[in-house]
């Protein structure tokens, strides 16, 4: 079974204490049963949470989020409402020093090039899961109390398998007390970053996420570099990112800052926070004031399909056809707080796009 | 017949021992120059006496005949937002002229400033003004030094700092971006959301 064991996968021995050779490692660390082809020990699955439906006093569900955030219907929602500046996406960036290539094409040419540009810059646009944090469970391995006190420190194996996923790498701890449980989460990402560093994510966690620092960049209004750096060092399942991130998306709001945030890949968590939190108000409300009707029905199809028990969601279905100014106003009249400015910047839009049909019928006649 | 002044001391004193001989130069250059050797002056107190009263009873801590001045980070970030910078609105290193035989530059010095003073002629942007302080949270001082198109830190061949200062600016800006004093440069993560979905 041991033998078996190392030529099925690569084994990595870490500890705070002495290296021993392999063999010592695999007849400390080695169970009776094969983990690495059972599956069983995955990640701690969201199937309890969605059991779990307790409804606090905003009326929000301590729900899993994912699985409605990466429905197709609400990717495609997200994706329009957070538009494609093609200006701002391909803006400057800091990248290495290259000359410019010209090039002479033909318009089919030119057509392919702009297309697949295009399509790069749609990569870039791709949203970070939006997920509550994890749960860690320490199930127990096998209990092996004769191994007790077998060192000074807890033994750490790592799987270092080529092709292996980082989240789903197999990382097992041996206790002092001779048990043997999957690592932490903690330990996991320190291995992760040990035998496959990423670039953009340190080891310690860099102190820009500390309070000080991170308060600081807020009132100078850094968000998108805050979110990067989050997306890079964390994995979105992290407490610290969600942390950082729910605090960066609160401040946003507060400040009505959403045009920053426009084009970019973190809008549509944005916007998929506030609905899920019942704060989509102030969104609204500035995409009226920017005349962007669209946008603003899709967000309120959004809410309908987080909160499919609200009052909303059933007026917006009675609705025969779903016009945008009609989805709109059912909004407005049940759910939201902000009820009056709503109300106006509403029918400051409709008057606005009266008369701008009016000229053009004007100028066309 | 004209002589040198420490000539005539000699022999005015009559010393025959070469001792002797080091010993009247020195005090006759002594006399013409004030140097402050504390070792020529009689007793230990005697001398101590001296230093309190030329450096106006401050306790030197690092260097004993320092000419450099120690400036704090604070004093160096006020000097960068006054008038008092003569740069011309340019980086500090911008006209900084190095001087080497040739074409090709060689790397630059290792250090400018020896014992807590300036030993090379000609020193670099940041050993010649003692107001430029490398510190993470002299931001204004540390961005001139970080390349706007890629976000590394600029070849000191290009700025034209010492060895010394340079390992210290790397060494800077990266506190500066653990803290969030400056936007360092990040890759684009991508996310294959099948590994999220248990």
């Amino acid at each position: 079974m041991a033998a078996s064991f190392i030529s099925r996968t690569f084994l990595s021995y870490t500890s705070c204490g002495s290296i021993r050779t392999l063999k010592d490692a695999v007849a400390v660390g080695c169970t009776r049963r094969n983990f690495v082809t059972t599956g069983k020990y995955q990640q701690a699955n969201s199937e309890d949470d969605k059991l779990n439906t307790v409804q606090n006093s905003q009326g929000a569900t301590h729900q899993d989020p994912f699985p409605i955030f990466s429905k197709q219907e609400v990717q495609g929602l997200l994706e329009r409402i957070t538009g494609f500046n093609a200006l701002k996406v391909a803006g400057p960036q800091k990248k290495p020093l290259q000359r410019a290539v010209y090039k002479l094409l033909t318009d089919e040419q030119l057509d392919k090039e702009l297309q697949e540009a295009h399509g790069r810059l749609k990569e870039k646009l791709q949203m970070p899961p939006f997920m509550n944090p994890y749960k860690d469970n320490t199930t127990p391995l096998s209990l092996d109390p004769d191994l007790a006190d077998f060192d000074t420190a807890k033994y750490v194996f790592t799987d270092i398998s080529y092709g292996v996923k980082d989240r789903h790498r197999h990382v097992v701890v041996r206790e002092l007390d001779g048990s043997l449980n999957i690592a932490p989460r903690s330990t996991r990402e320190r291995m992760n970053q040990i035998y496959n560093p990423r670039e953009g994510r340190e080891f310690f966690k860099p102190r820009m996420f500390n309070e000080q620092n991170l308060e600081r960049m807020i009132s100078k209004k850094q968000y998108i570099y805050i979110l990067d750096r989050a997306c890079c060092q964390f994995e979105p399942d992290d407490p610290d990112y969600v942390n950082v991130t729910r605090r960066v998306y609160s401040a946003v709001n507060d400040a009505k800052a959403f045009e920053d945030l426009r084009s970019t890949r973190h809008f549509g968590c944005l916007a998929f926070y506030l609905v899920w939190n019942r704060m989509s108000d102030l969104l609204l409300l500035d995409m009226l004031n920017r005349d962007l009707i669209s946008d603003a029905k899709d967000l309120v199809i959004l809410h309908c399909i987080i909160h499919p028990d609200s009052q909303c969601a059933t007026s917006v279905g009675r609705l025969e056809k779903e016009e945008p100014v009609a989805v709109v106003k059912a909004y407005i009249e049940t759910e939201a707080k902000l009820k009056a400015q709503l109300e106006l910047s509403l029918q400051a839009m409709e008057d606005a796009m009266r008369t701008k049909e009016k000229s053009e019928e004007r100028s066309s006649s | 017949m004209k002589m040198a002044a420490p000539l005539r001391s000699w022999i005015r004193a009559g010393c025959q021992t070469l001792q002797g001989l080091k010993d009247s130069l020195s005090m006759s250059l002594l006399q013409k120059r004030n140097l402050n050797v504390t070792r020529m002056l009689g007793t230990e107190k005697e001398a101590e006496a001296v230093e309190e009263a030329e450096t106006g009873g401050e306790a030197g801590e690092a260097e004993k005949d320092s000419r450099r001045k120690v400036v704090s980070p604070e004093t160096s970030m006020k000097y960068l937002d006054s008038e008092a910078l003569g740069y011309r609105g340019k980086p500090v290193w911008f006209y900084y002229r190095r001087n080497f035989k040739g074409r090709k530059p060689p790397p630059t010095r290792r250090t400018c400033i020896r014992k807590g003073q300036l030993s090379t002629a000609s020193p670099c942007p940041i050993c010649r003004d003692e107001y430029l302080v490398l510190n993470f949270q002299n931001v204004k001082l540390l961005e001139q030094f970080v390349s706007p198109y890629t976000g590394e830190v600029l070849d000191s061949m290009l700025t034209g700092v010492c060895q010394k200062q340079h390992q210290q600016l790397i060494i800077e800006v990266m506190q500066a971006w653990d803290e969030g004093l400056l936007e360092k440069k990040l890759p684009t993560r991508v996310y294959d959301y099948k590994d999220y979905k248990s």
